[in-house]
């Protein structure tokens, strides 16, 4: 099976593979019309490899000079540019050339909806939040001088005026900042339920309405104090918290969503006068003919139908080896075409795909997902029983005496227990720690994640691209006496020089490495699909001799020596075996000493992967990793992690592969290391984004630590919470007092959340010898 | 302390139209890129 050098079709010899954004109904998917009428229109595209100022800049200068481009907007820190365009004058694929080009490939933002709805959203966040706080600072102002002044210092038109000011500013507060734990506690009411939002909502409330009759109708048996400044201030620091949750969700949830998108846009169809024409992936039909190049993505399922190629399934199956594709074997969606060029027969399209099979498979089993109550929720129940009845209880005890002091001590035991340190304790430390990890690049998609890997007492790693890197290490394990080592290694380098295959690339590395020249004269080179390559060399005294580089059965060995390499290959001439090289997987820097400090740690480590046995357990034994399996599918990864959860395990599934992405969903939590899928990396709760595997342990002892402060917080609230309430109740805790309380305790809470701040990742080493 | 009846009227007003700068800046994406923009100056084009 000689590899086929097939001619490029002649009409697209030139075209560029974006064309098939130039029909309008696919550039309308990413784009805007400026107004019904014009031919003008705003693009959205995402740009990966932008990464700072200088890349936006040059992005810019670059598109501007394009005719038909109006203008362009280049962001690095969303990595997505805006481009005004004129349809009249250029077309989208012209500008996403340019941009190849320059070394930016570019993909549509079709989700652009969404992003304006996250956009949208984080913006009224923001906005109820800034409400919130100036309204709080002047009311601050305004509450000042009533507690410093004696009663007799100031006015009563003062004290009425400063009172109403208050009212005032209180009003947006009210009505706009903080609808949402209004609304929250309503729907939670309504579900007969009891949230955290229900004693905020009620505090804000009674507060609101004490306030605002003491202003309004001083004297009656609701007295005349107002606390508009404790209330305000509450709202302000609730939705701080609020805030930066929303921030961080929309900031991970943007980046990973555009990335999903793999398979191509544009085909090369065969029509029926036997010519190739570009169309967009949407329009490909069942029994459509597609020619697809090295390099790209296979856009349907099918079968091969001219050609031969080999075909990168590592995503989809887990098998690192690349695959051999021969006329009439099955290609599957999203998997890359390797080595040349073929004609496909399309079988599946969209929905009927196994890479949309494996998509829904994710989207399934992340619905499957045990859901882990927040610490404080759990706390927050009982006390949120125990703190209205204590305002029951007060109200009971004075009403008889005195009602308005039954209603203030009421509402001192409401503003006193204010869940705010409570509701604060869980995301201030969480989010510290999220903003920490981020700096230190882990990106956390679900906060919970971080209570959840403080827990886990098992860890099931993926092999590939985790503990591995995804090149190859190649021996030298044996050569042939008689022949020099300097040619040897020259005609290694030489014969593997112009082949795209990574066995190839990364022989040729080692060749060259090794001094090797890949310049020796070398004719009839030829590569086979499944084999290796073969060339003629011409020796010192002019004796043409076959050379061939491949596998076992490709140089006719047939007495292949056991390896725990991942594989072997040699380097014959005729029935002589000059050489043979073993390759294998390169070990992460750290992942040995990182999994012997995680064995020390009581954690149970496993291994399950893709690939063939023996390797598998030669790098178990290497890291010391007891537990191992190879030939494992995504359905058995699932099982897998599935039966360890039934024996009440709590499971951390370390991977990369897309093919871990439903195991990566299922898993009780789960870290993606960068380098992998989009897909898997948007589905799991952690992102480590480096490479270095050494971080997951500091990673672990690090979420140990935020626990902790989480429970010291409830703690120090809970505390604050039992000397307060009492003193309330016995009326002995004035309004202003308790809100101060409540803020001081907030702080607090805050300020020891802020200890969280500092991350060491190489402190894990420290007890390392 | 006659002209405290007209200060903090005014202070009331005057925060009402701080807010409505705050509401420009927000909609109009002021904070949404905060590291970029300070670094693009030192770019030659």
């Amino acid at each position: 099976m000689v590899r086929i050098a097939m001619a490029e079709p002649r009409a697209v010899s030139s075209a560029n593979p974006w064309l098939g954004l130039d029909i309008q109904s696919e550039w309308e998917r990413f784009s805007q019309r400026e107004t019904t009428t014009s031919s003008v229109w705003t693009s959205h595209v995402w740009v990966d490899s932008m990464h700072c100022a200088a890349c936006s800049g040059r992005i810019e200068q670059s598109l501007k000079q394009h005719a038909g481009v109006l203008a362009v907007y280049a962001s690095a820190a969303s990595k997505r540019v805006r481009i005004v365009w004129d349809a009249q004058k250029t077309s989208p694929s012209k500008w996403f050339a340019n941009l190849n080009e320059i070394g930016y490939p570019a993909l549509p933002v079709t989700e652009y909806n969404a992003i304006t709805d996250r956009t949208v959203q984080q913006r009224k966040m923001l906005w109820r939040l800034v409400v919130a706080v100036f309204c709080m600072m002047q009311v601050m102002m305004y509450a000042y001088p009533t507690y410093l002044t004696g009663s007799n210092d100031m006015t009563a038109d003062m004290v009425q005026l400063l009172k109403w000011a208050s009212w005032v500013l209180t009003l947006p507060v009210m009505l706009f900042s903080a609808t949402p734990f209004l609304s929250q506690a309503w729907s939670s009411l309504k579900q007969r339920q009891l949230g955290m939002d229900v004693p905020v909502a009620l505090g804000i409330m009674v507060a609101f309405i004490m306030s605002a009759l003491a202003t309004f109708a001083p004297g009656g048996w609701w007295g005349d104090t107002v606390y508009y400044d404790s209330l305000t201030m509450f709202v302000s620091f609730l939705l701080i918290g609020r805030w930066l949750d929303v921030k961080l969700r929309n900031r991970t949830a943007g980046a990973l969503e555009n990335m999903m998108r793999r398979l191509p846009h544009a085909v090369l169809k065969k029509n029926d006068a036997g010519e190739w024409v570009q169309i967009a992936a949407s329009n490909i039909n069942v029994g459509d003919i597609l020619f697809v190049r090295p390099g790209e993505v296979f856009a349907a399922d099918g079968k091969v139908v001219n050609g031969n190629t080999s075909a990168d399934e590592s995503m989809l199956t887990g098998e690192s080896d690349p695959v051999m594709k021969a006329a009439g074997t099955k290609v599957i969606a999203g998997s890359g075409n390797l080595t040349s060029a073929i004609e496909m027969q399309v079988e599946q399209v969209g929905e009927g795909t196994q890479y949309h099979a494996l998509v829904n498979l994710m989207a399934s089993a992340s619905t499957e997902k045990p859901g882990i109550a927040l610490l404080a929720d759990k706390v927050a129940q009982p006390f949120l029983w125990g703190v209205l009845l204590a305002a029951i209880v007060a109200v009971l005890y004075w009403w008889s005496t005195d009602p308005a002091k039954a209603v203030m001590s009421a509402v001192a035991v409401l503003v006193v227990t204010c869940p705010c340190a409570l509701s604060l304790a869980t995301p201030a430390a969480m989010l510290a720690s999220a903003g920490t990890f981020a700096k230190g690049g882990v990106l956390i998609r679900r906060l919970q994640a971080i209570q959840a890997i403080s827990e886990v007492d098992t860890i099931v790693f993926d092999k590939t691209g985790t503990l591995t890197e995804n090149l190859q290490q190649v021996e030298l394990a044996e050569a042939h006496p008689d022949w020099g080592s300097t040619l040897l290694l020259d005609m290694l380098a030489t014969i593997t020089r112009d082949s795209l295959h990574p066995v190839a690339k990364a022989l040729h590395g080692f060749a060259l490495q090794q001094d090797g020249s890949d310049q020796l004269p070398m004719q009839h080179w030829q590569e086979v699909v499944g084999g290796g390559t073969s060339a003629t060399f011409t020796t010192q005294s002019g004796d043409a001799i076959e050379v061939k580089i491949g596998n076992a059965r490709f140089c006719g060995i047939t007495n292949e020596p056991e390896t725990e390499a991942l594989r072997q290959v040699y380097l014959t001439t005729g029935a002589t075996m000059l050489a043979r090289l073993t390759l294998s997987e390169q070990v992460k820097p750290h992942a040995k000493a990182a999994i012997s400090q995680l064995i020390s740690q009581g954690l149970d480590i496993q291994l399950l992967s893709g690939d063939r046995i023996a390797p598998v357990k030669n790098l178990a034994a290497q890291l010391g990793i007891a537990n191992a399996s190879g030939l494992q599918k995504a359905e058995d990864k699932l099982q897998h992690v599935k039966l360890l959860q039934q024996q009440g395990r709590k499971v951390l599934m370390v991977g990369d592969g897309l093919n871990d992405g439903p195991v990566i969903a299922a898993a009780h939590t789960s870290i993606a290391m960068g380098t992998g899928v989009p897909l898997t990396q948007a589905q799991a709760d952690m992102v480590v984004l480096g490479n270095d595997i050494g971080v997951l342990v500091s990673l672990i002892s690090h979420c140990k630590k935020t626990i902790l402060i989480v429970k010291q917080n409830l703690l120090w609230a809970a505390l604050y919470n039992a000397a307060g309430v009492p003193l309330a109740i016995m009326g002995l805790l004035p309004a202003w007092l308790a809100g101060l309380g409540m803020a001081t305790s907030s702080l607090l809470v805050l300020l020891n959340a802020l200890r969280l701040t500092h991350w060491d990742q190489l402190d894990w080493q420290k007890g390392q010898a | 302390m006659e002209i405290a009846f007209l200060l903090i009227p005014m202070a009331v007003i005057l925060v009402f139209a701080i807010l409505g700068g705050l509401w420009w800046a927000i909609q109009t994406g002021q904070f949404e890129d905060l590291e970029e923009e300070g670094s693009r100056i030192l770019e030659q084009d």
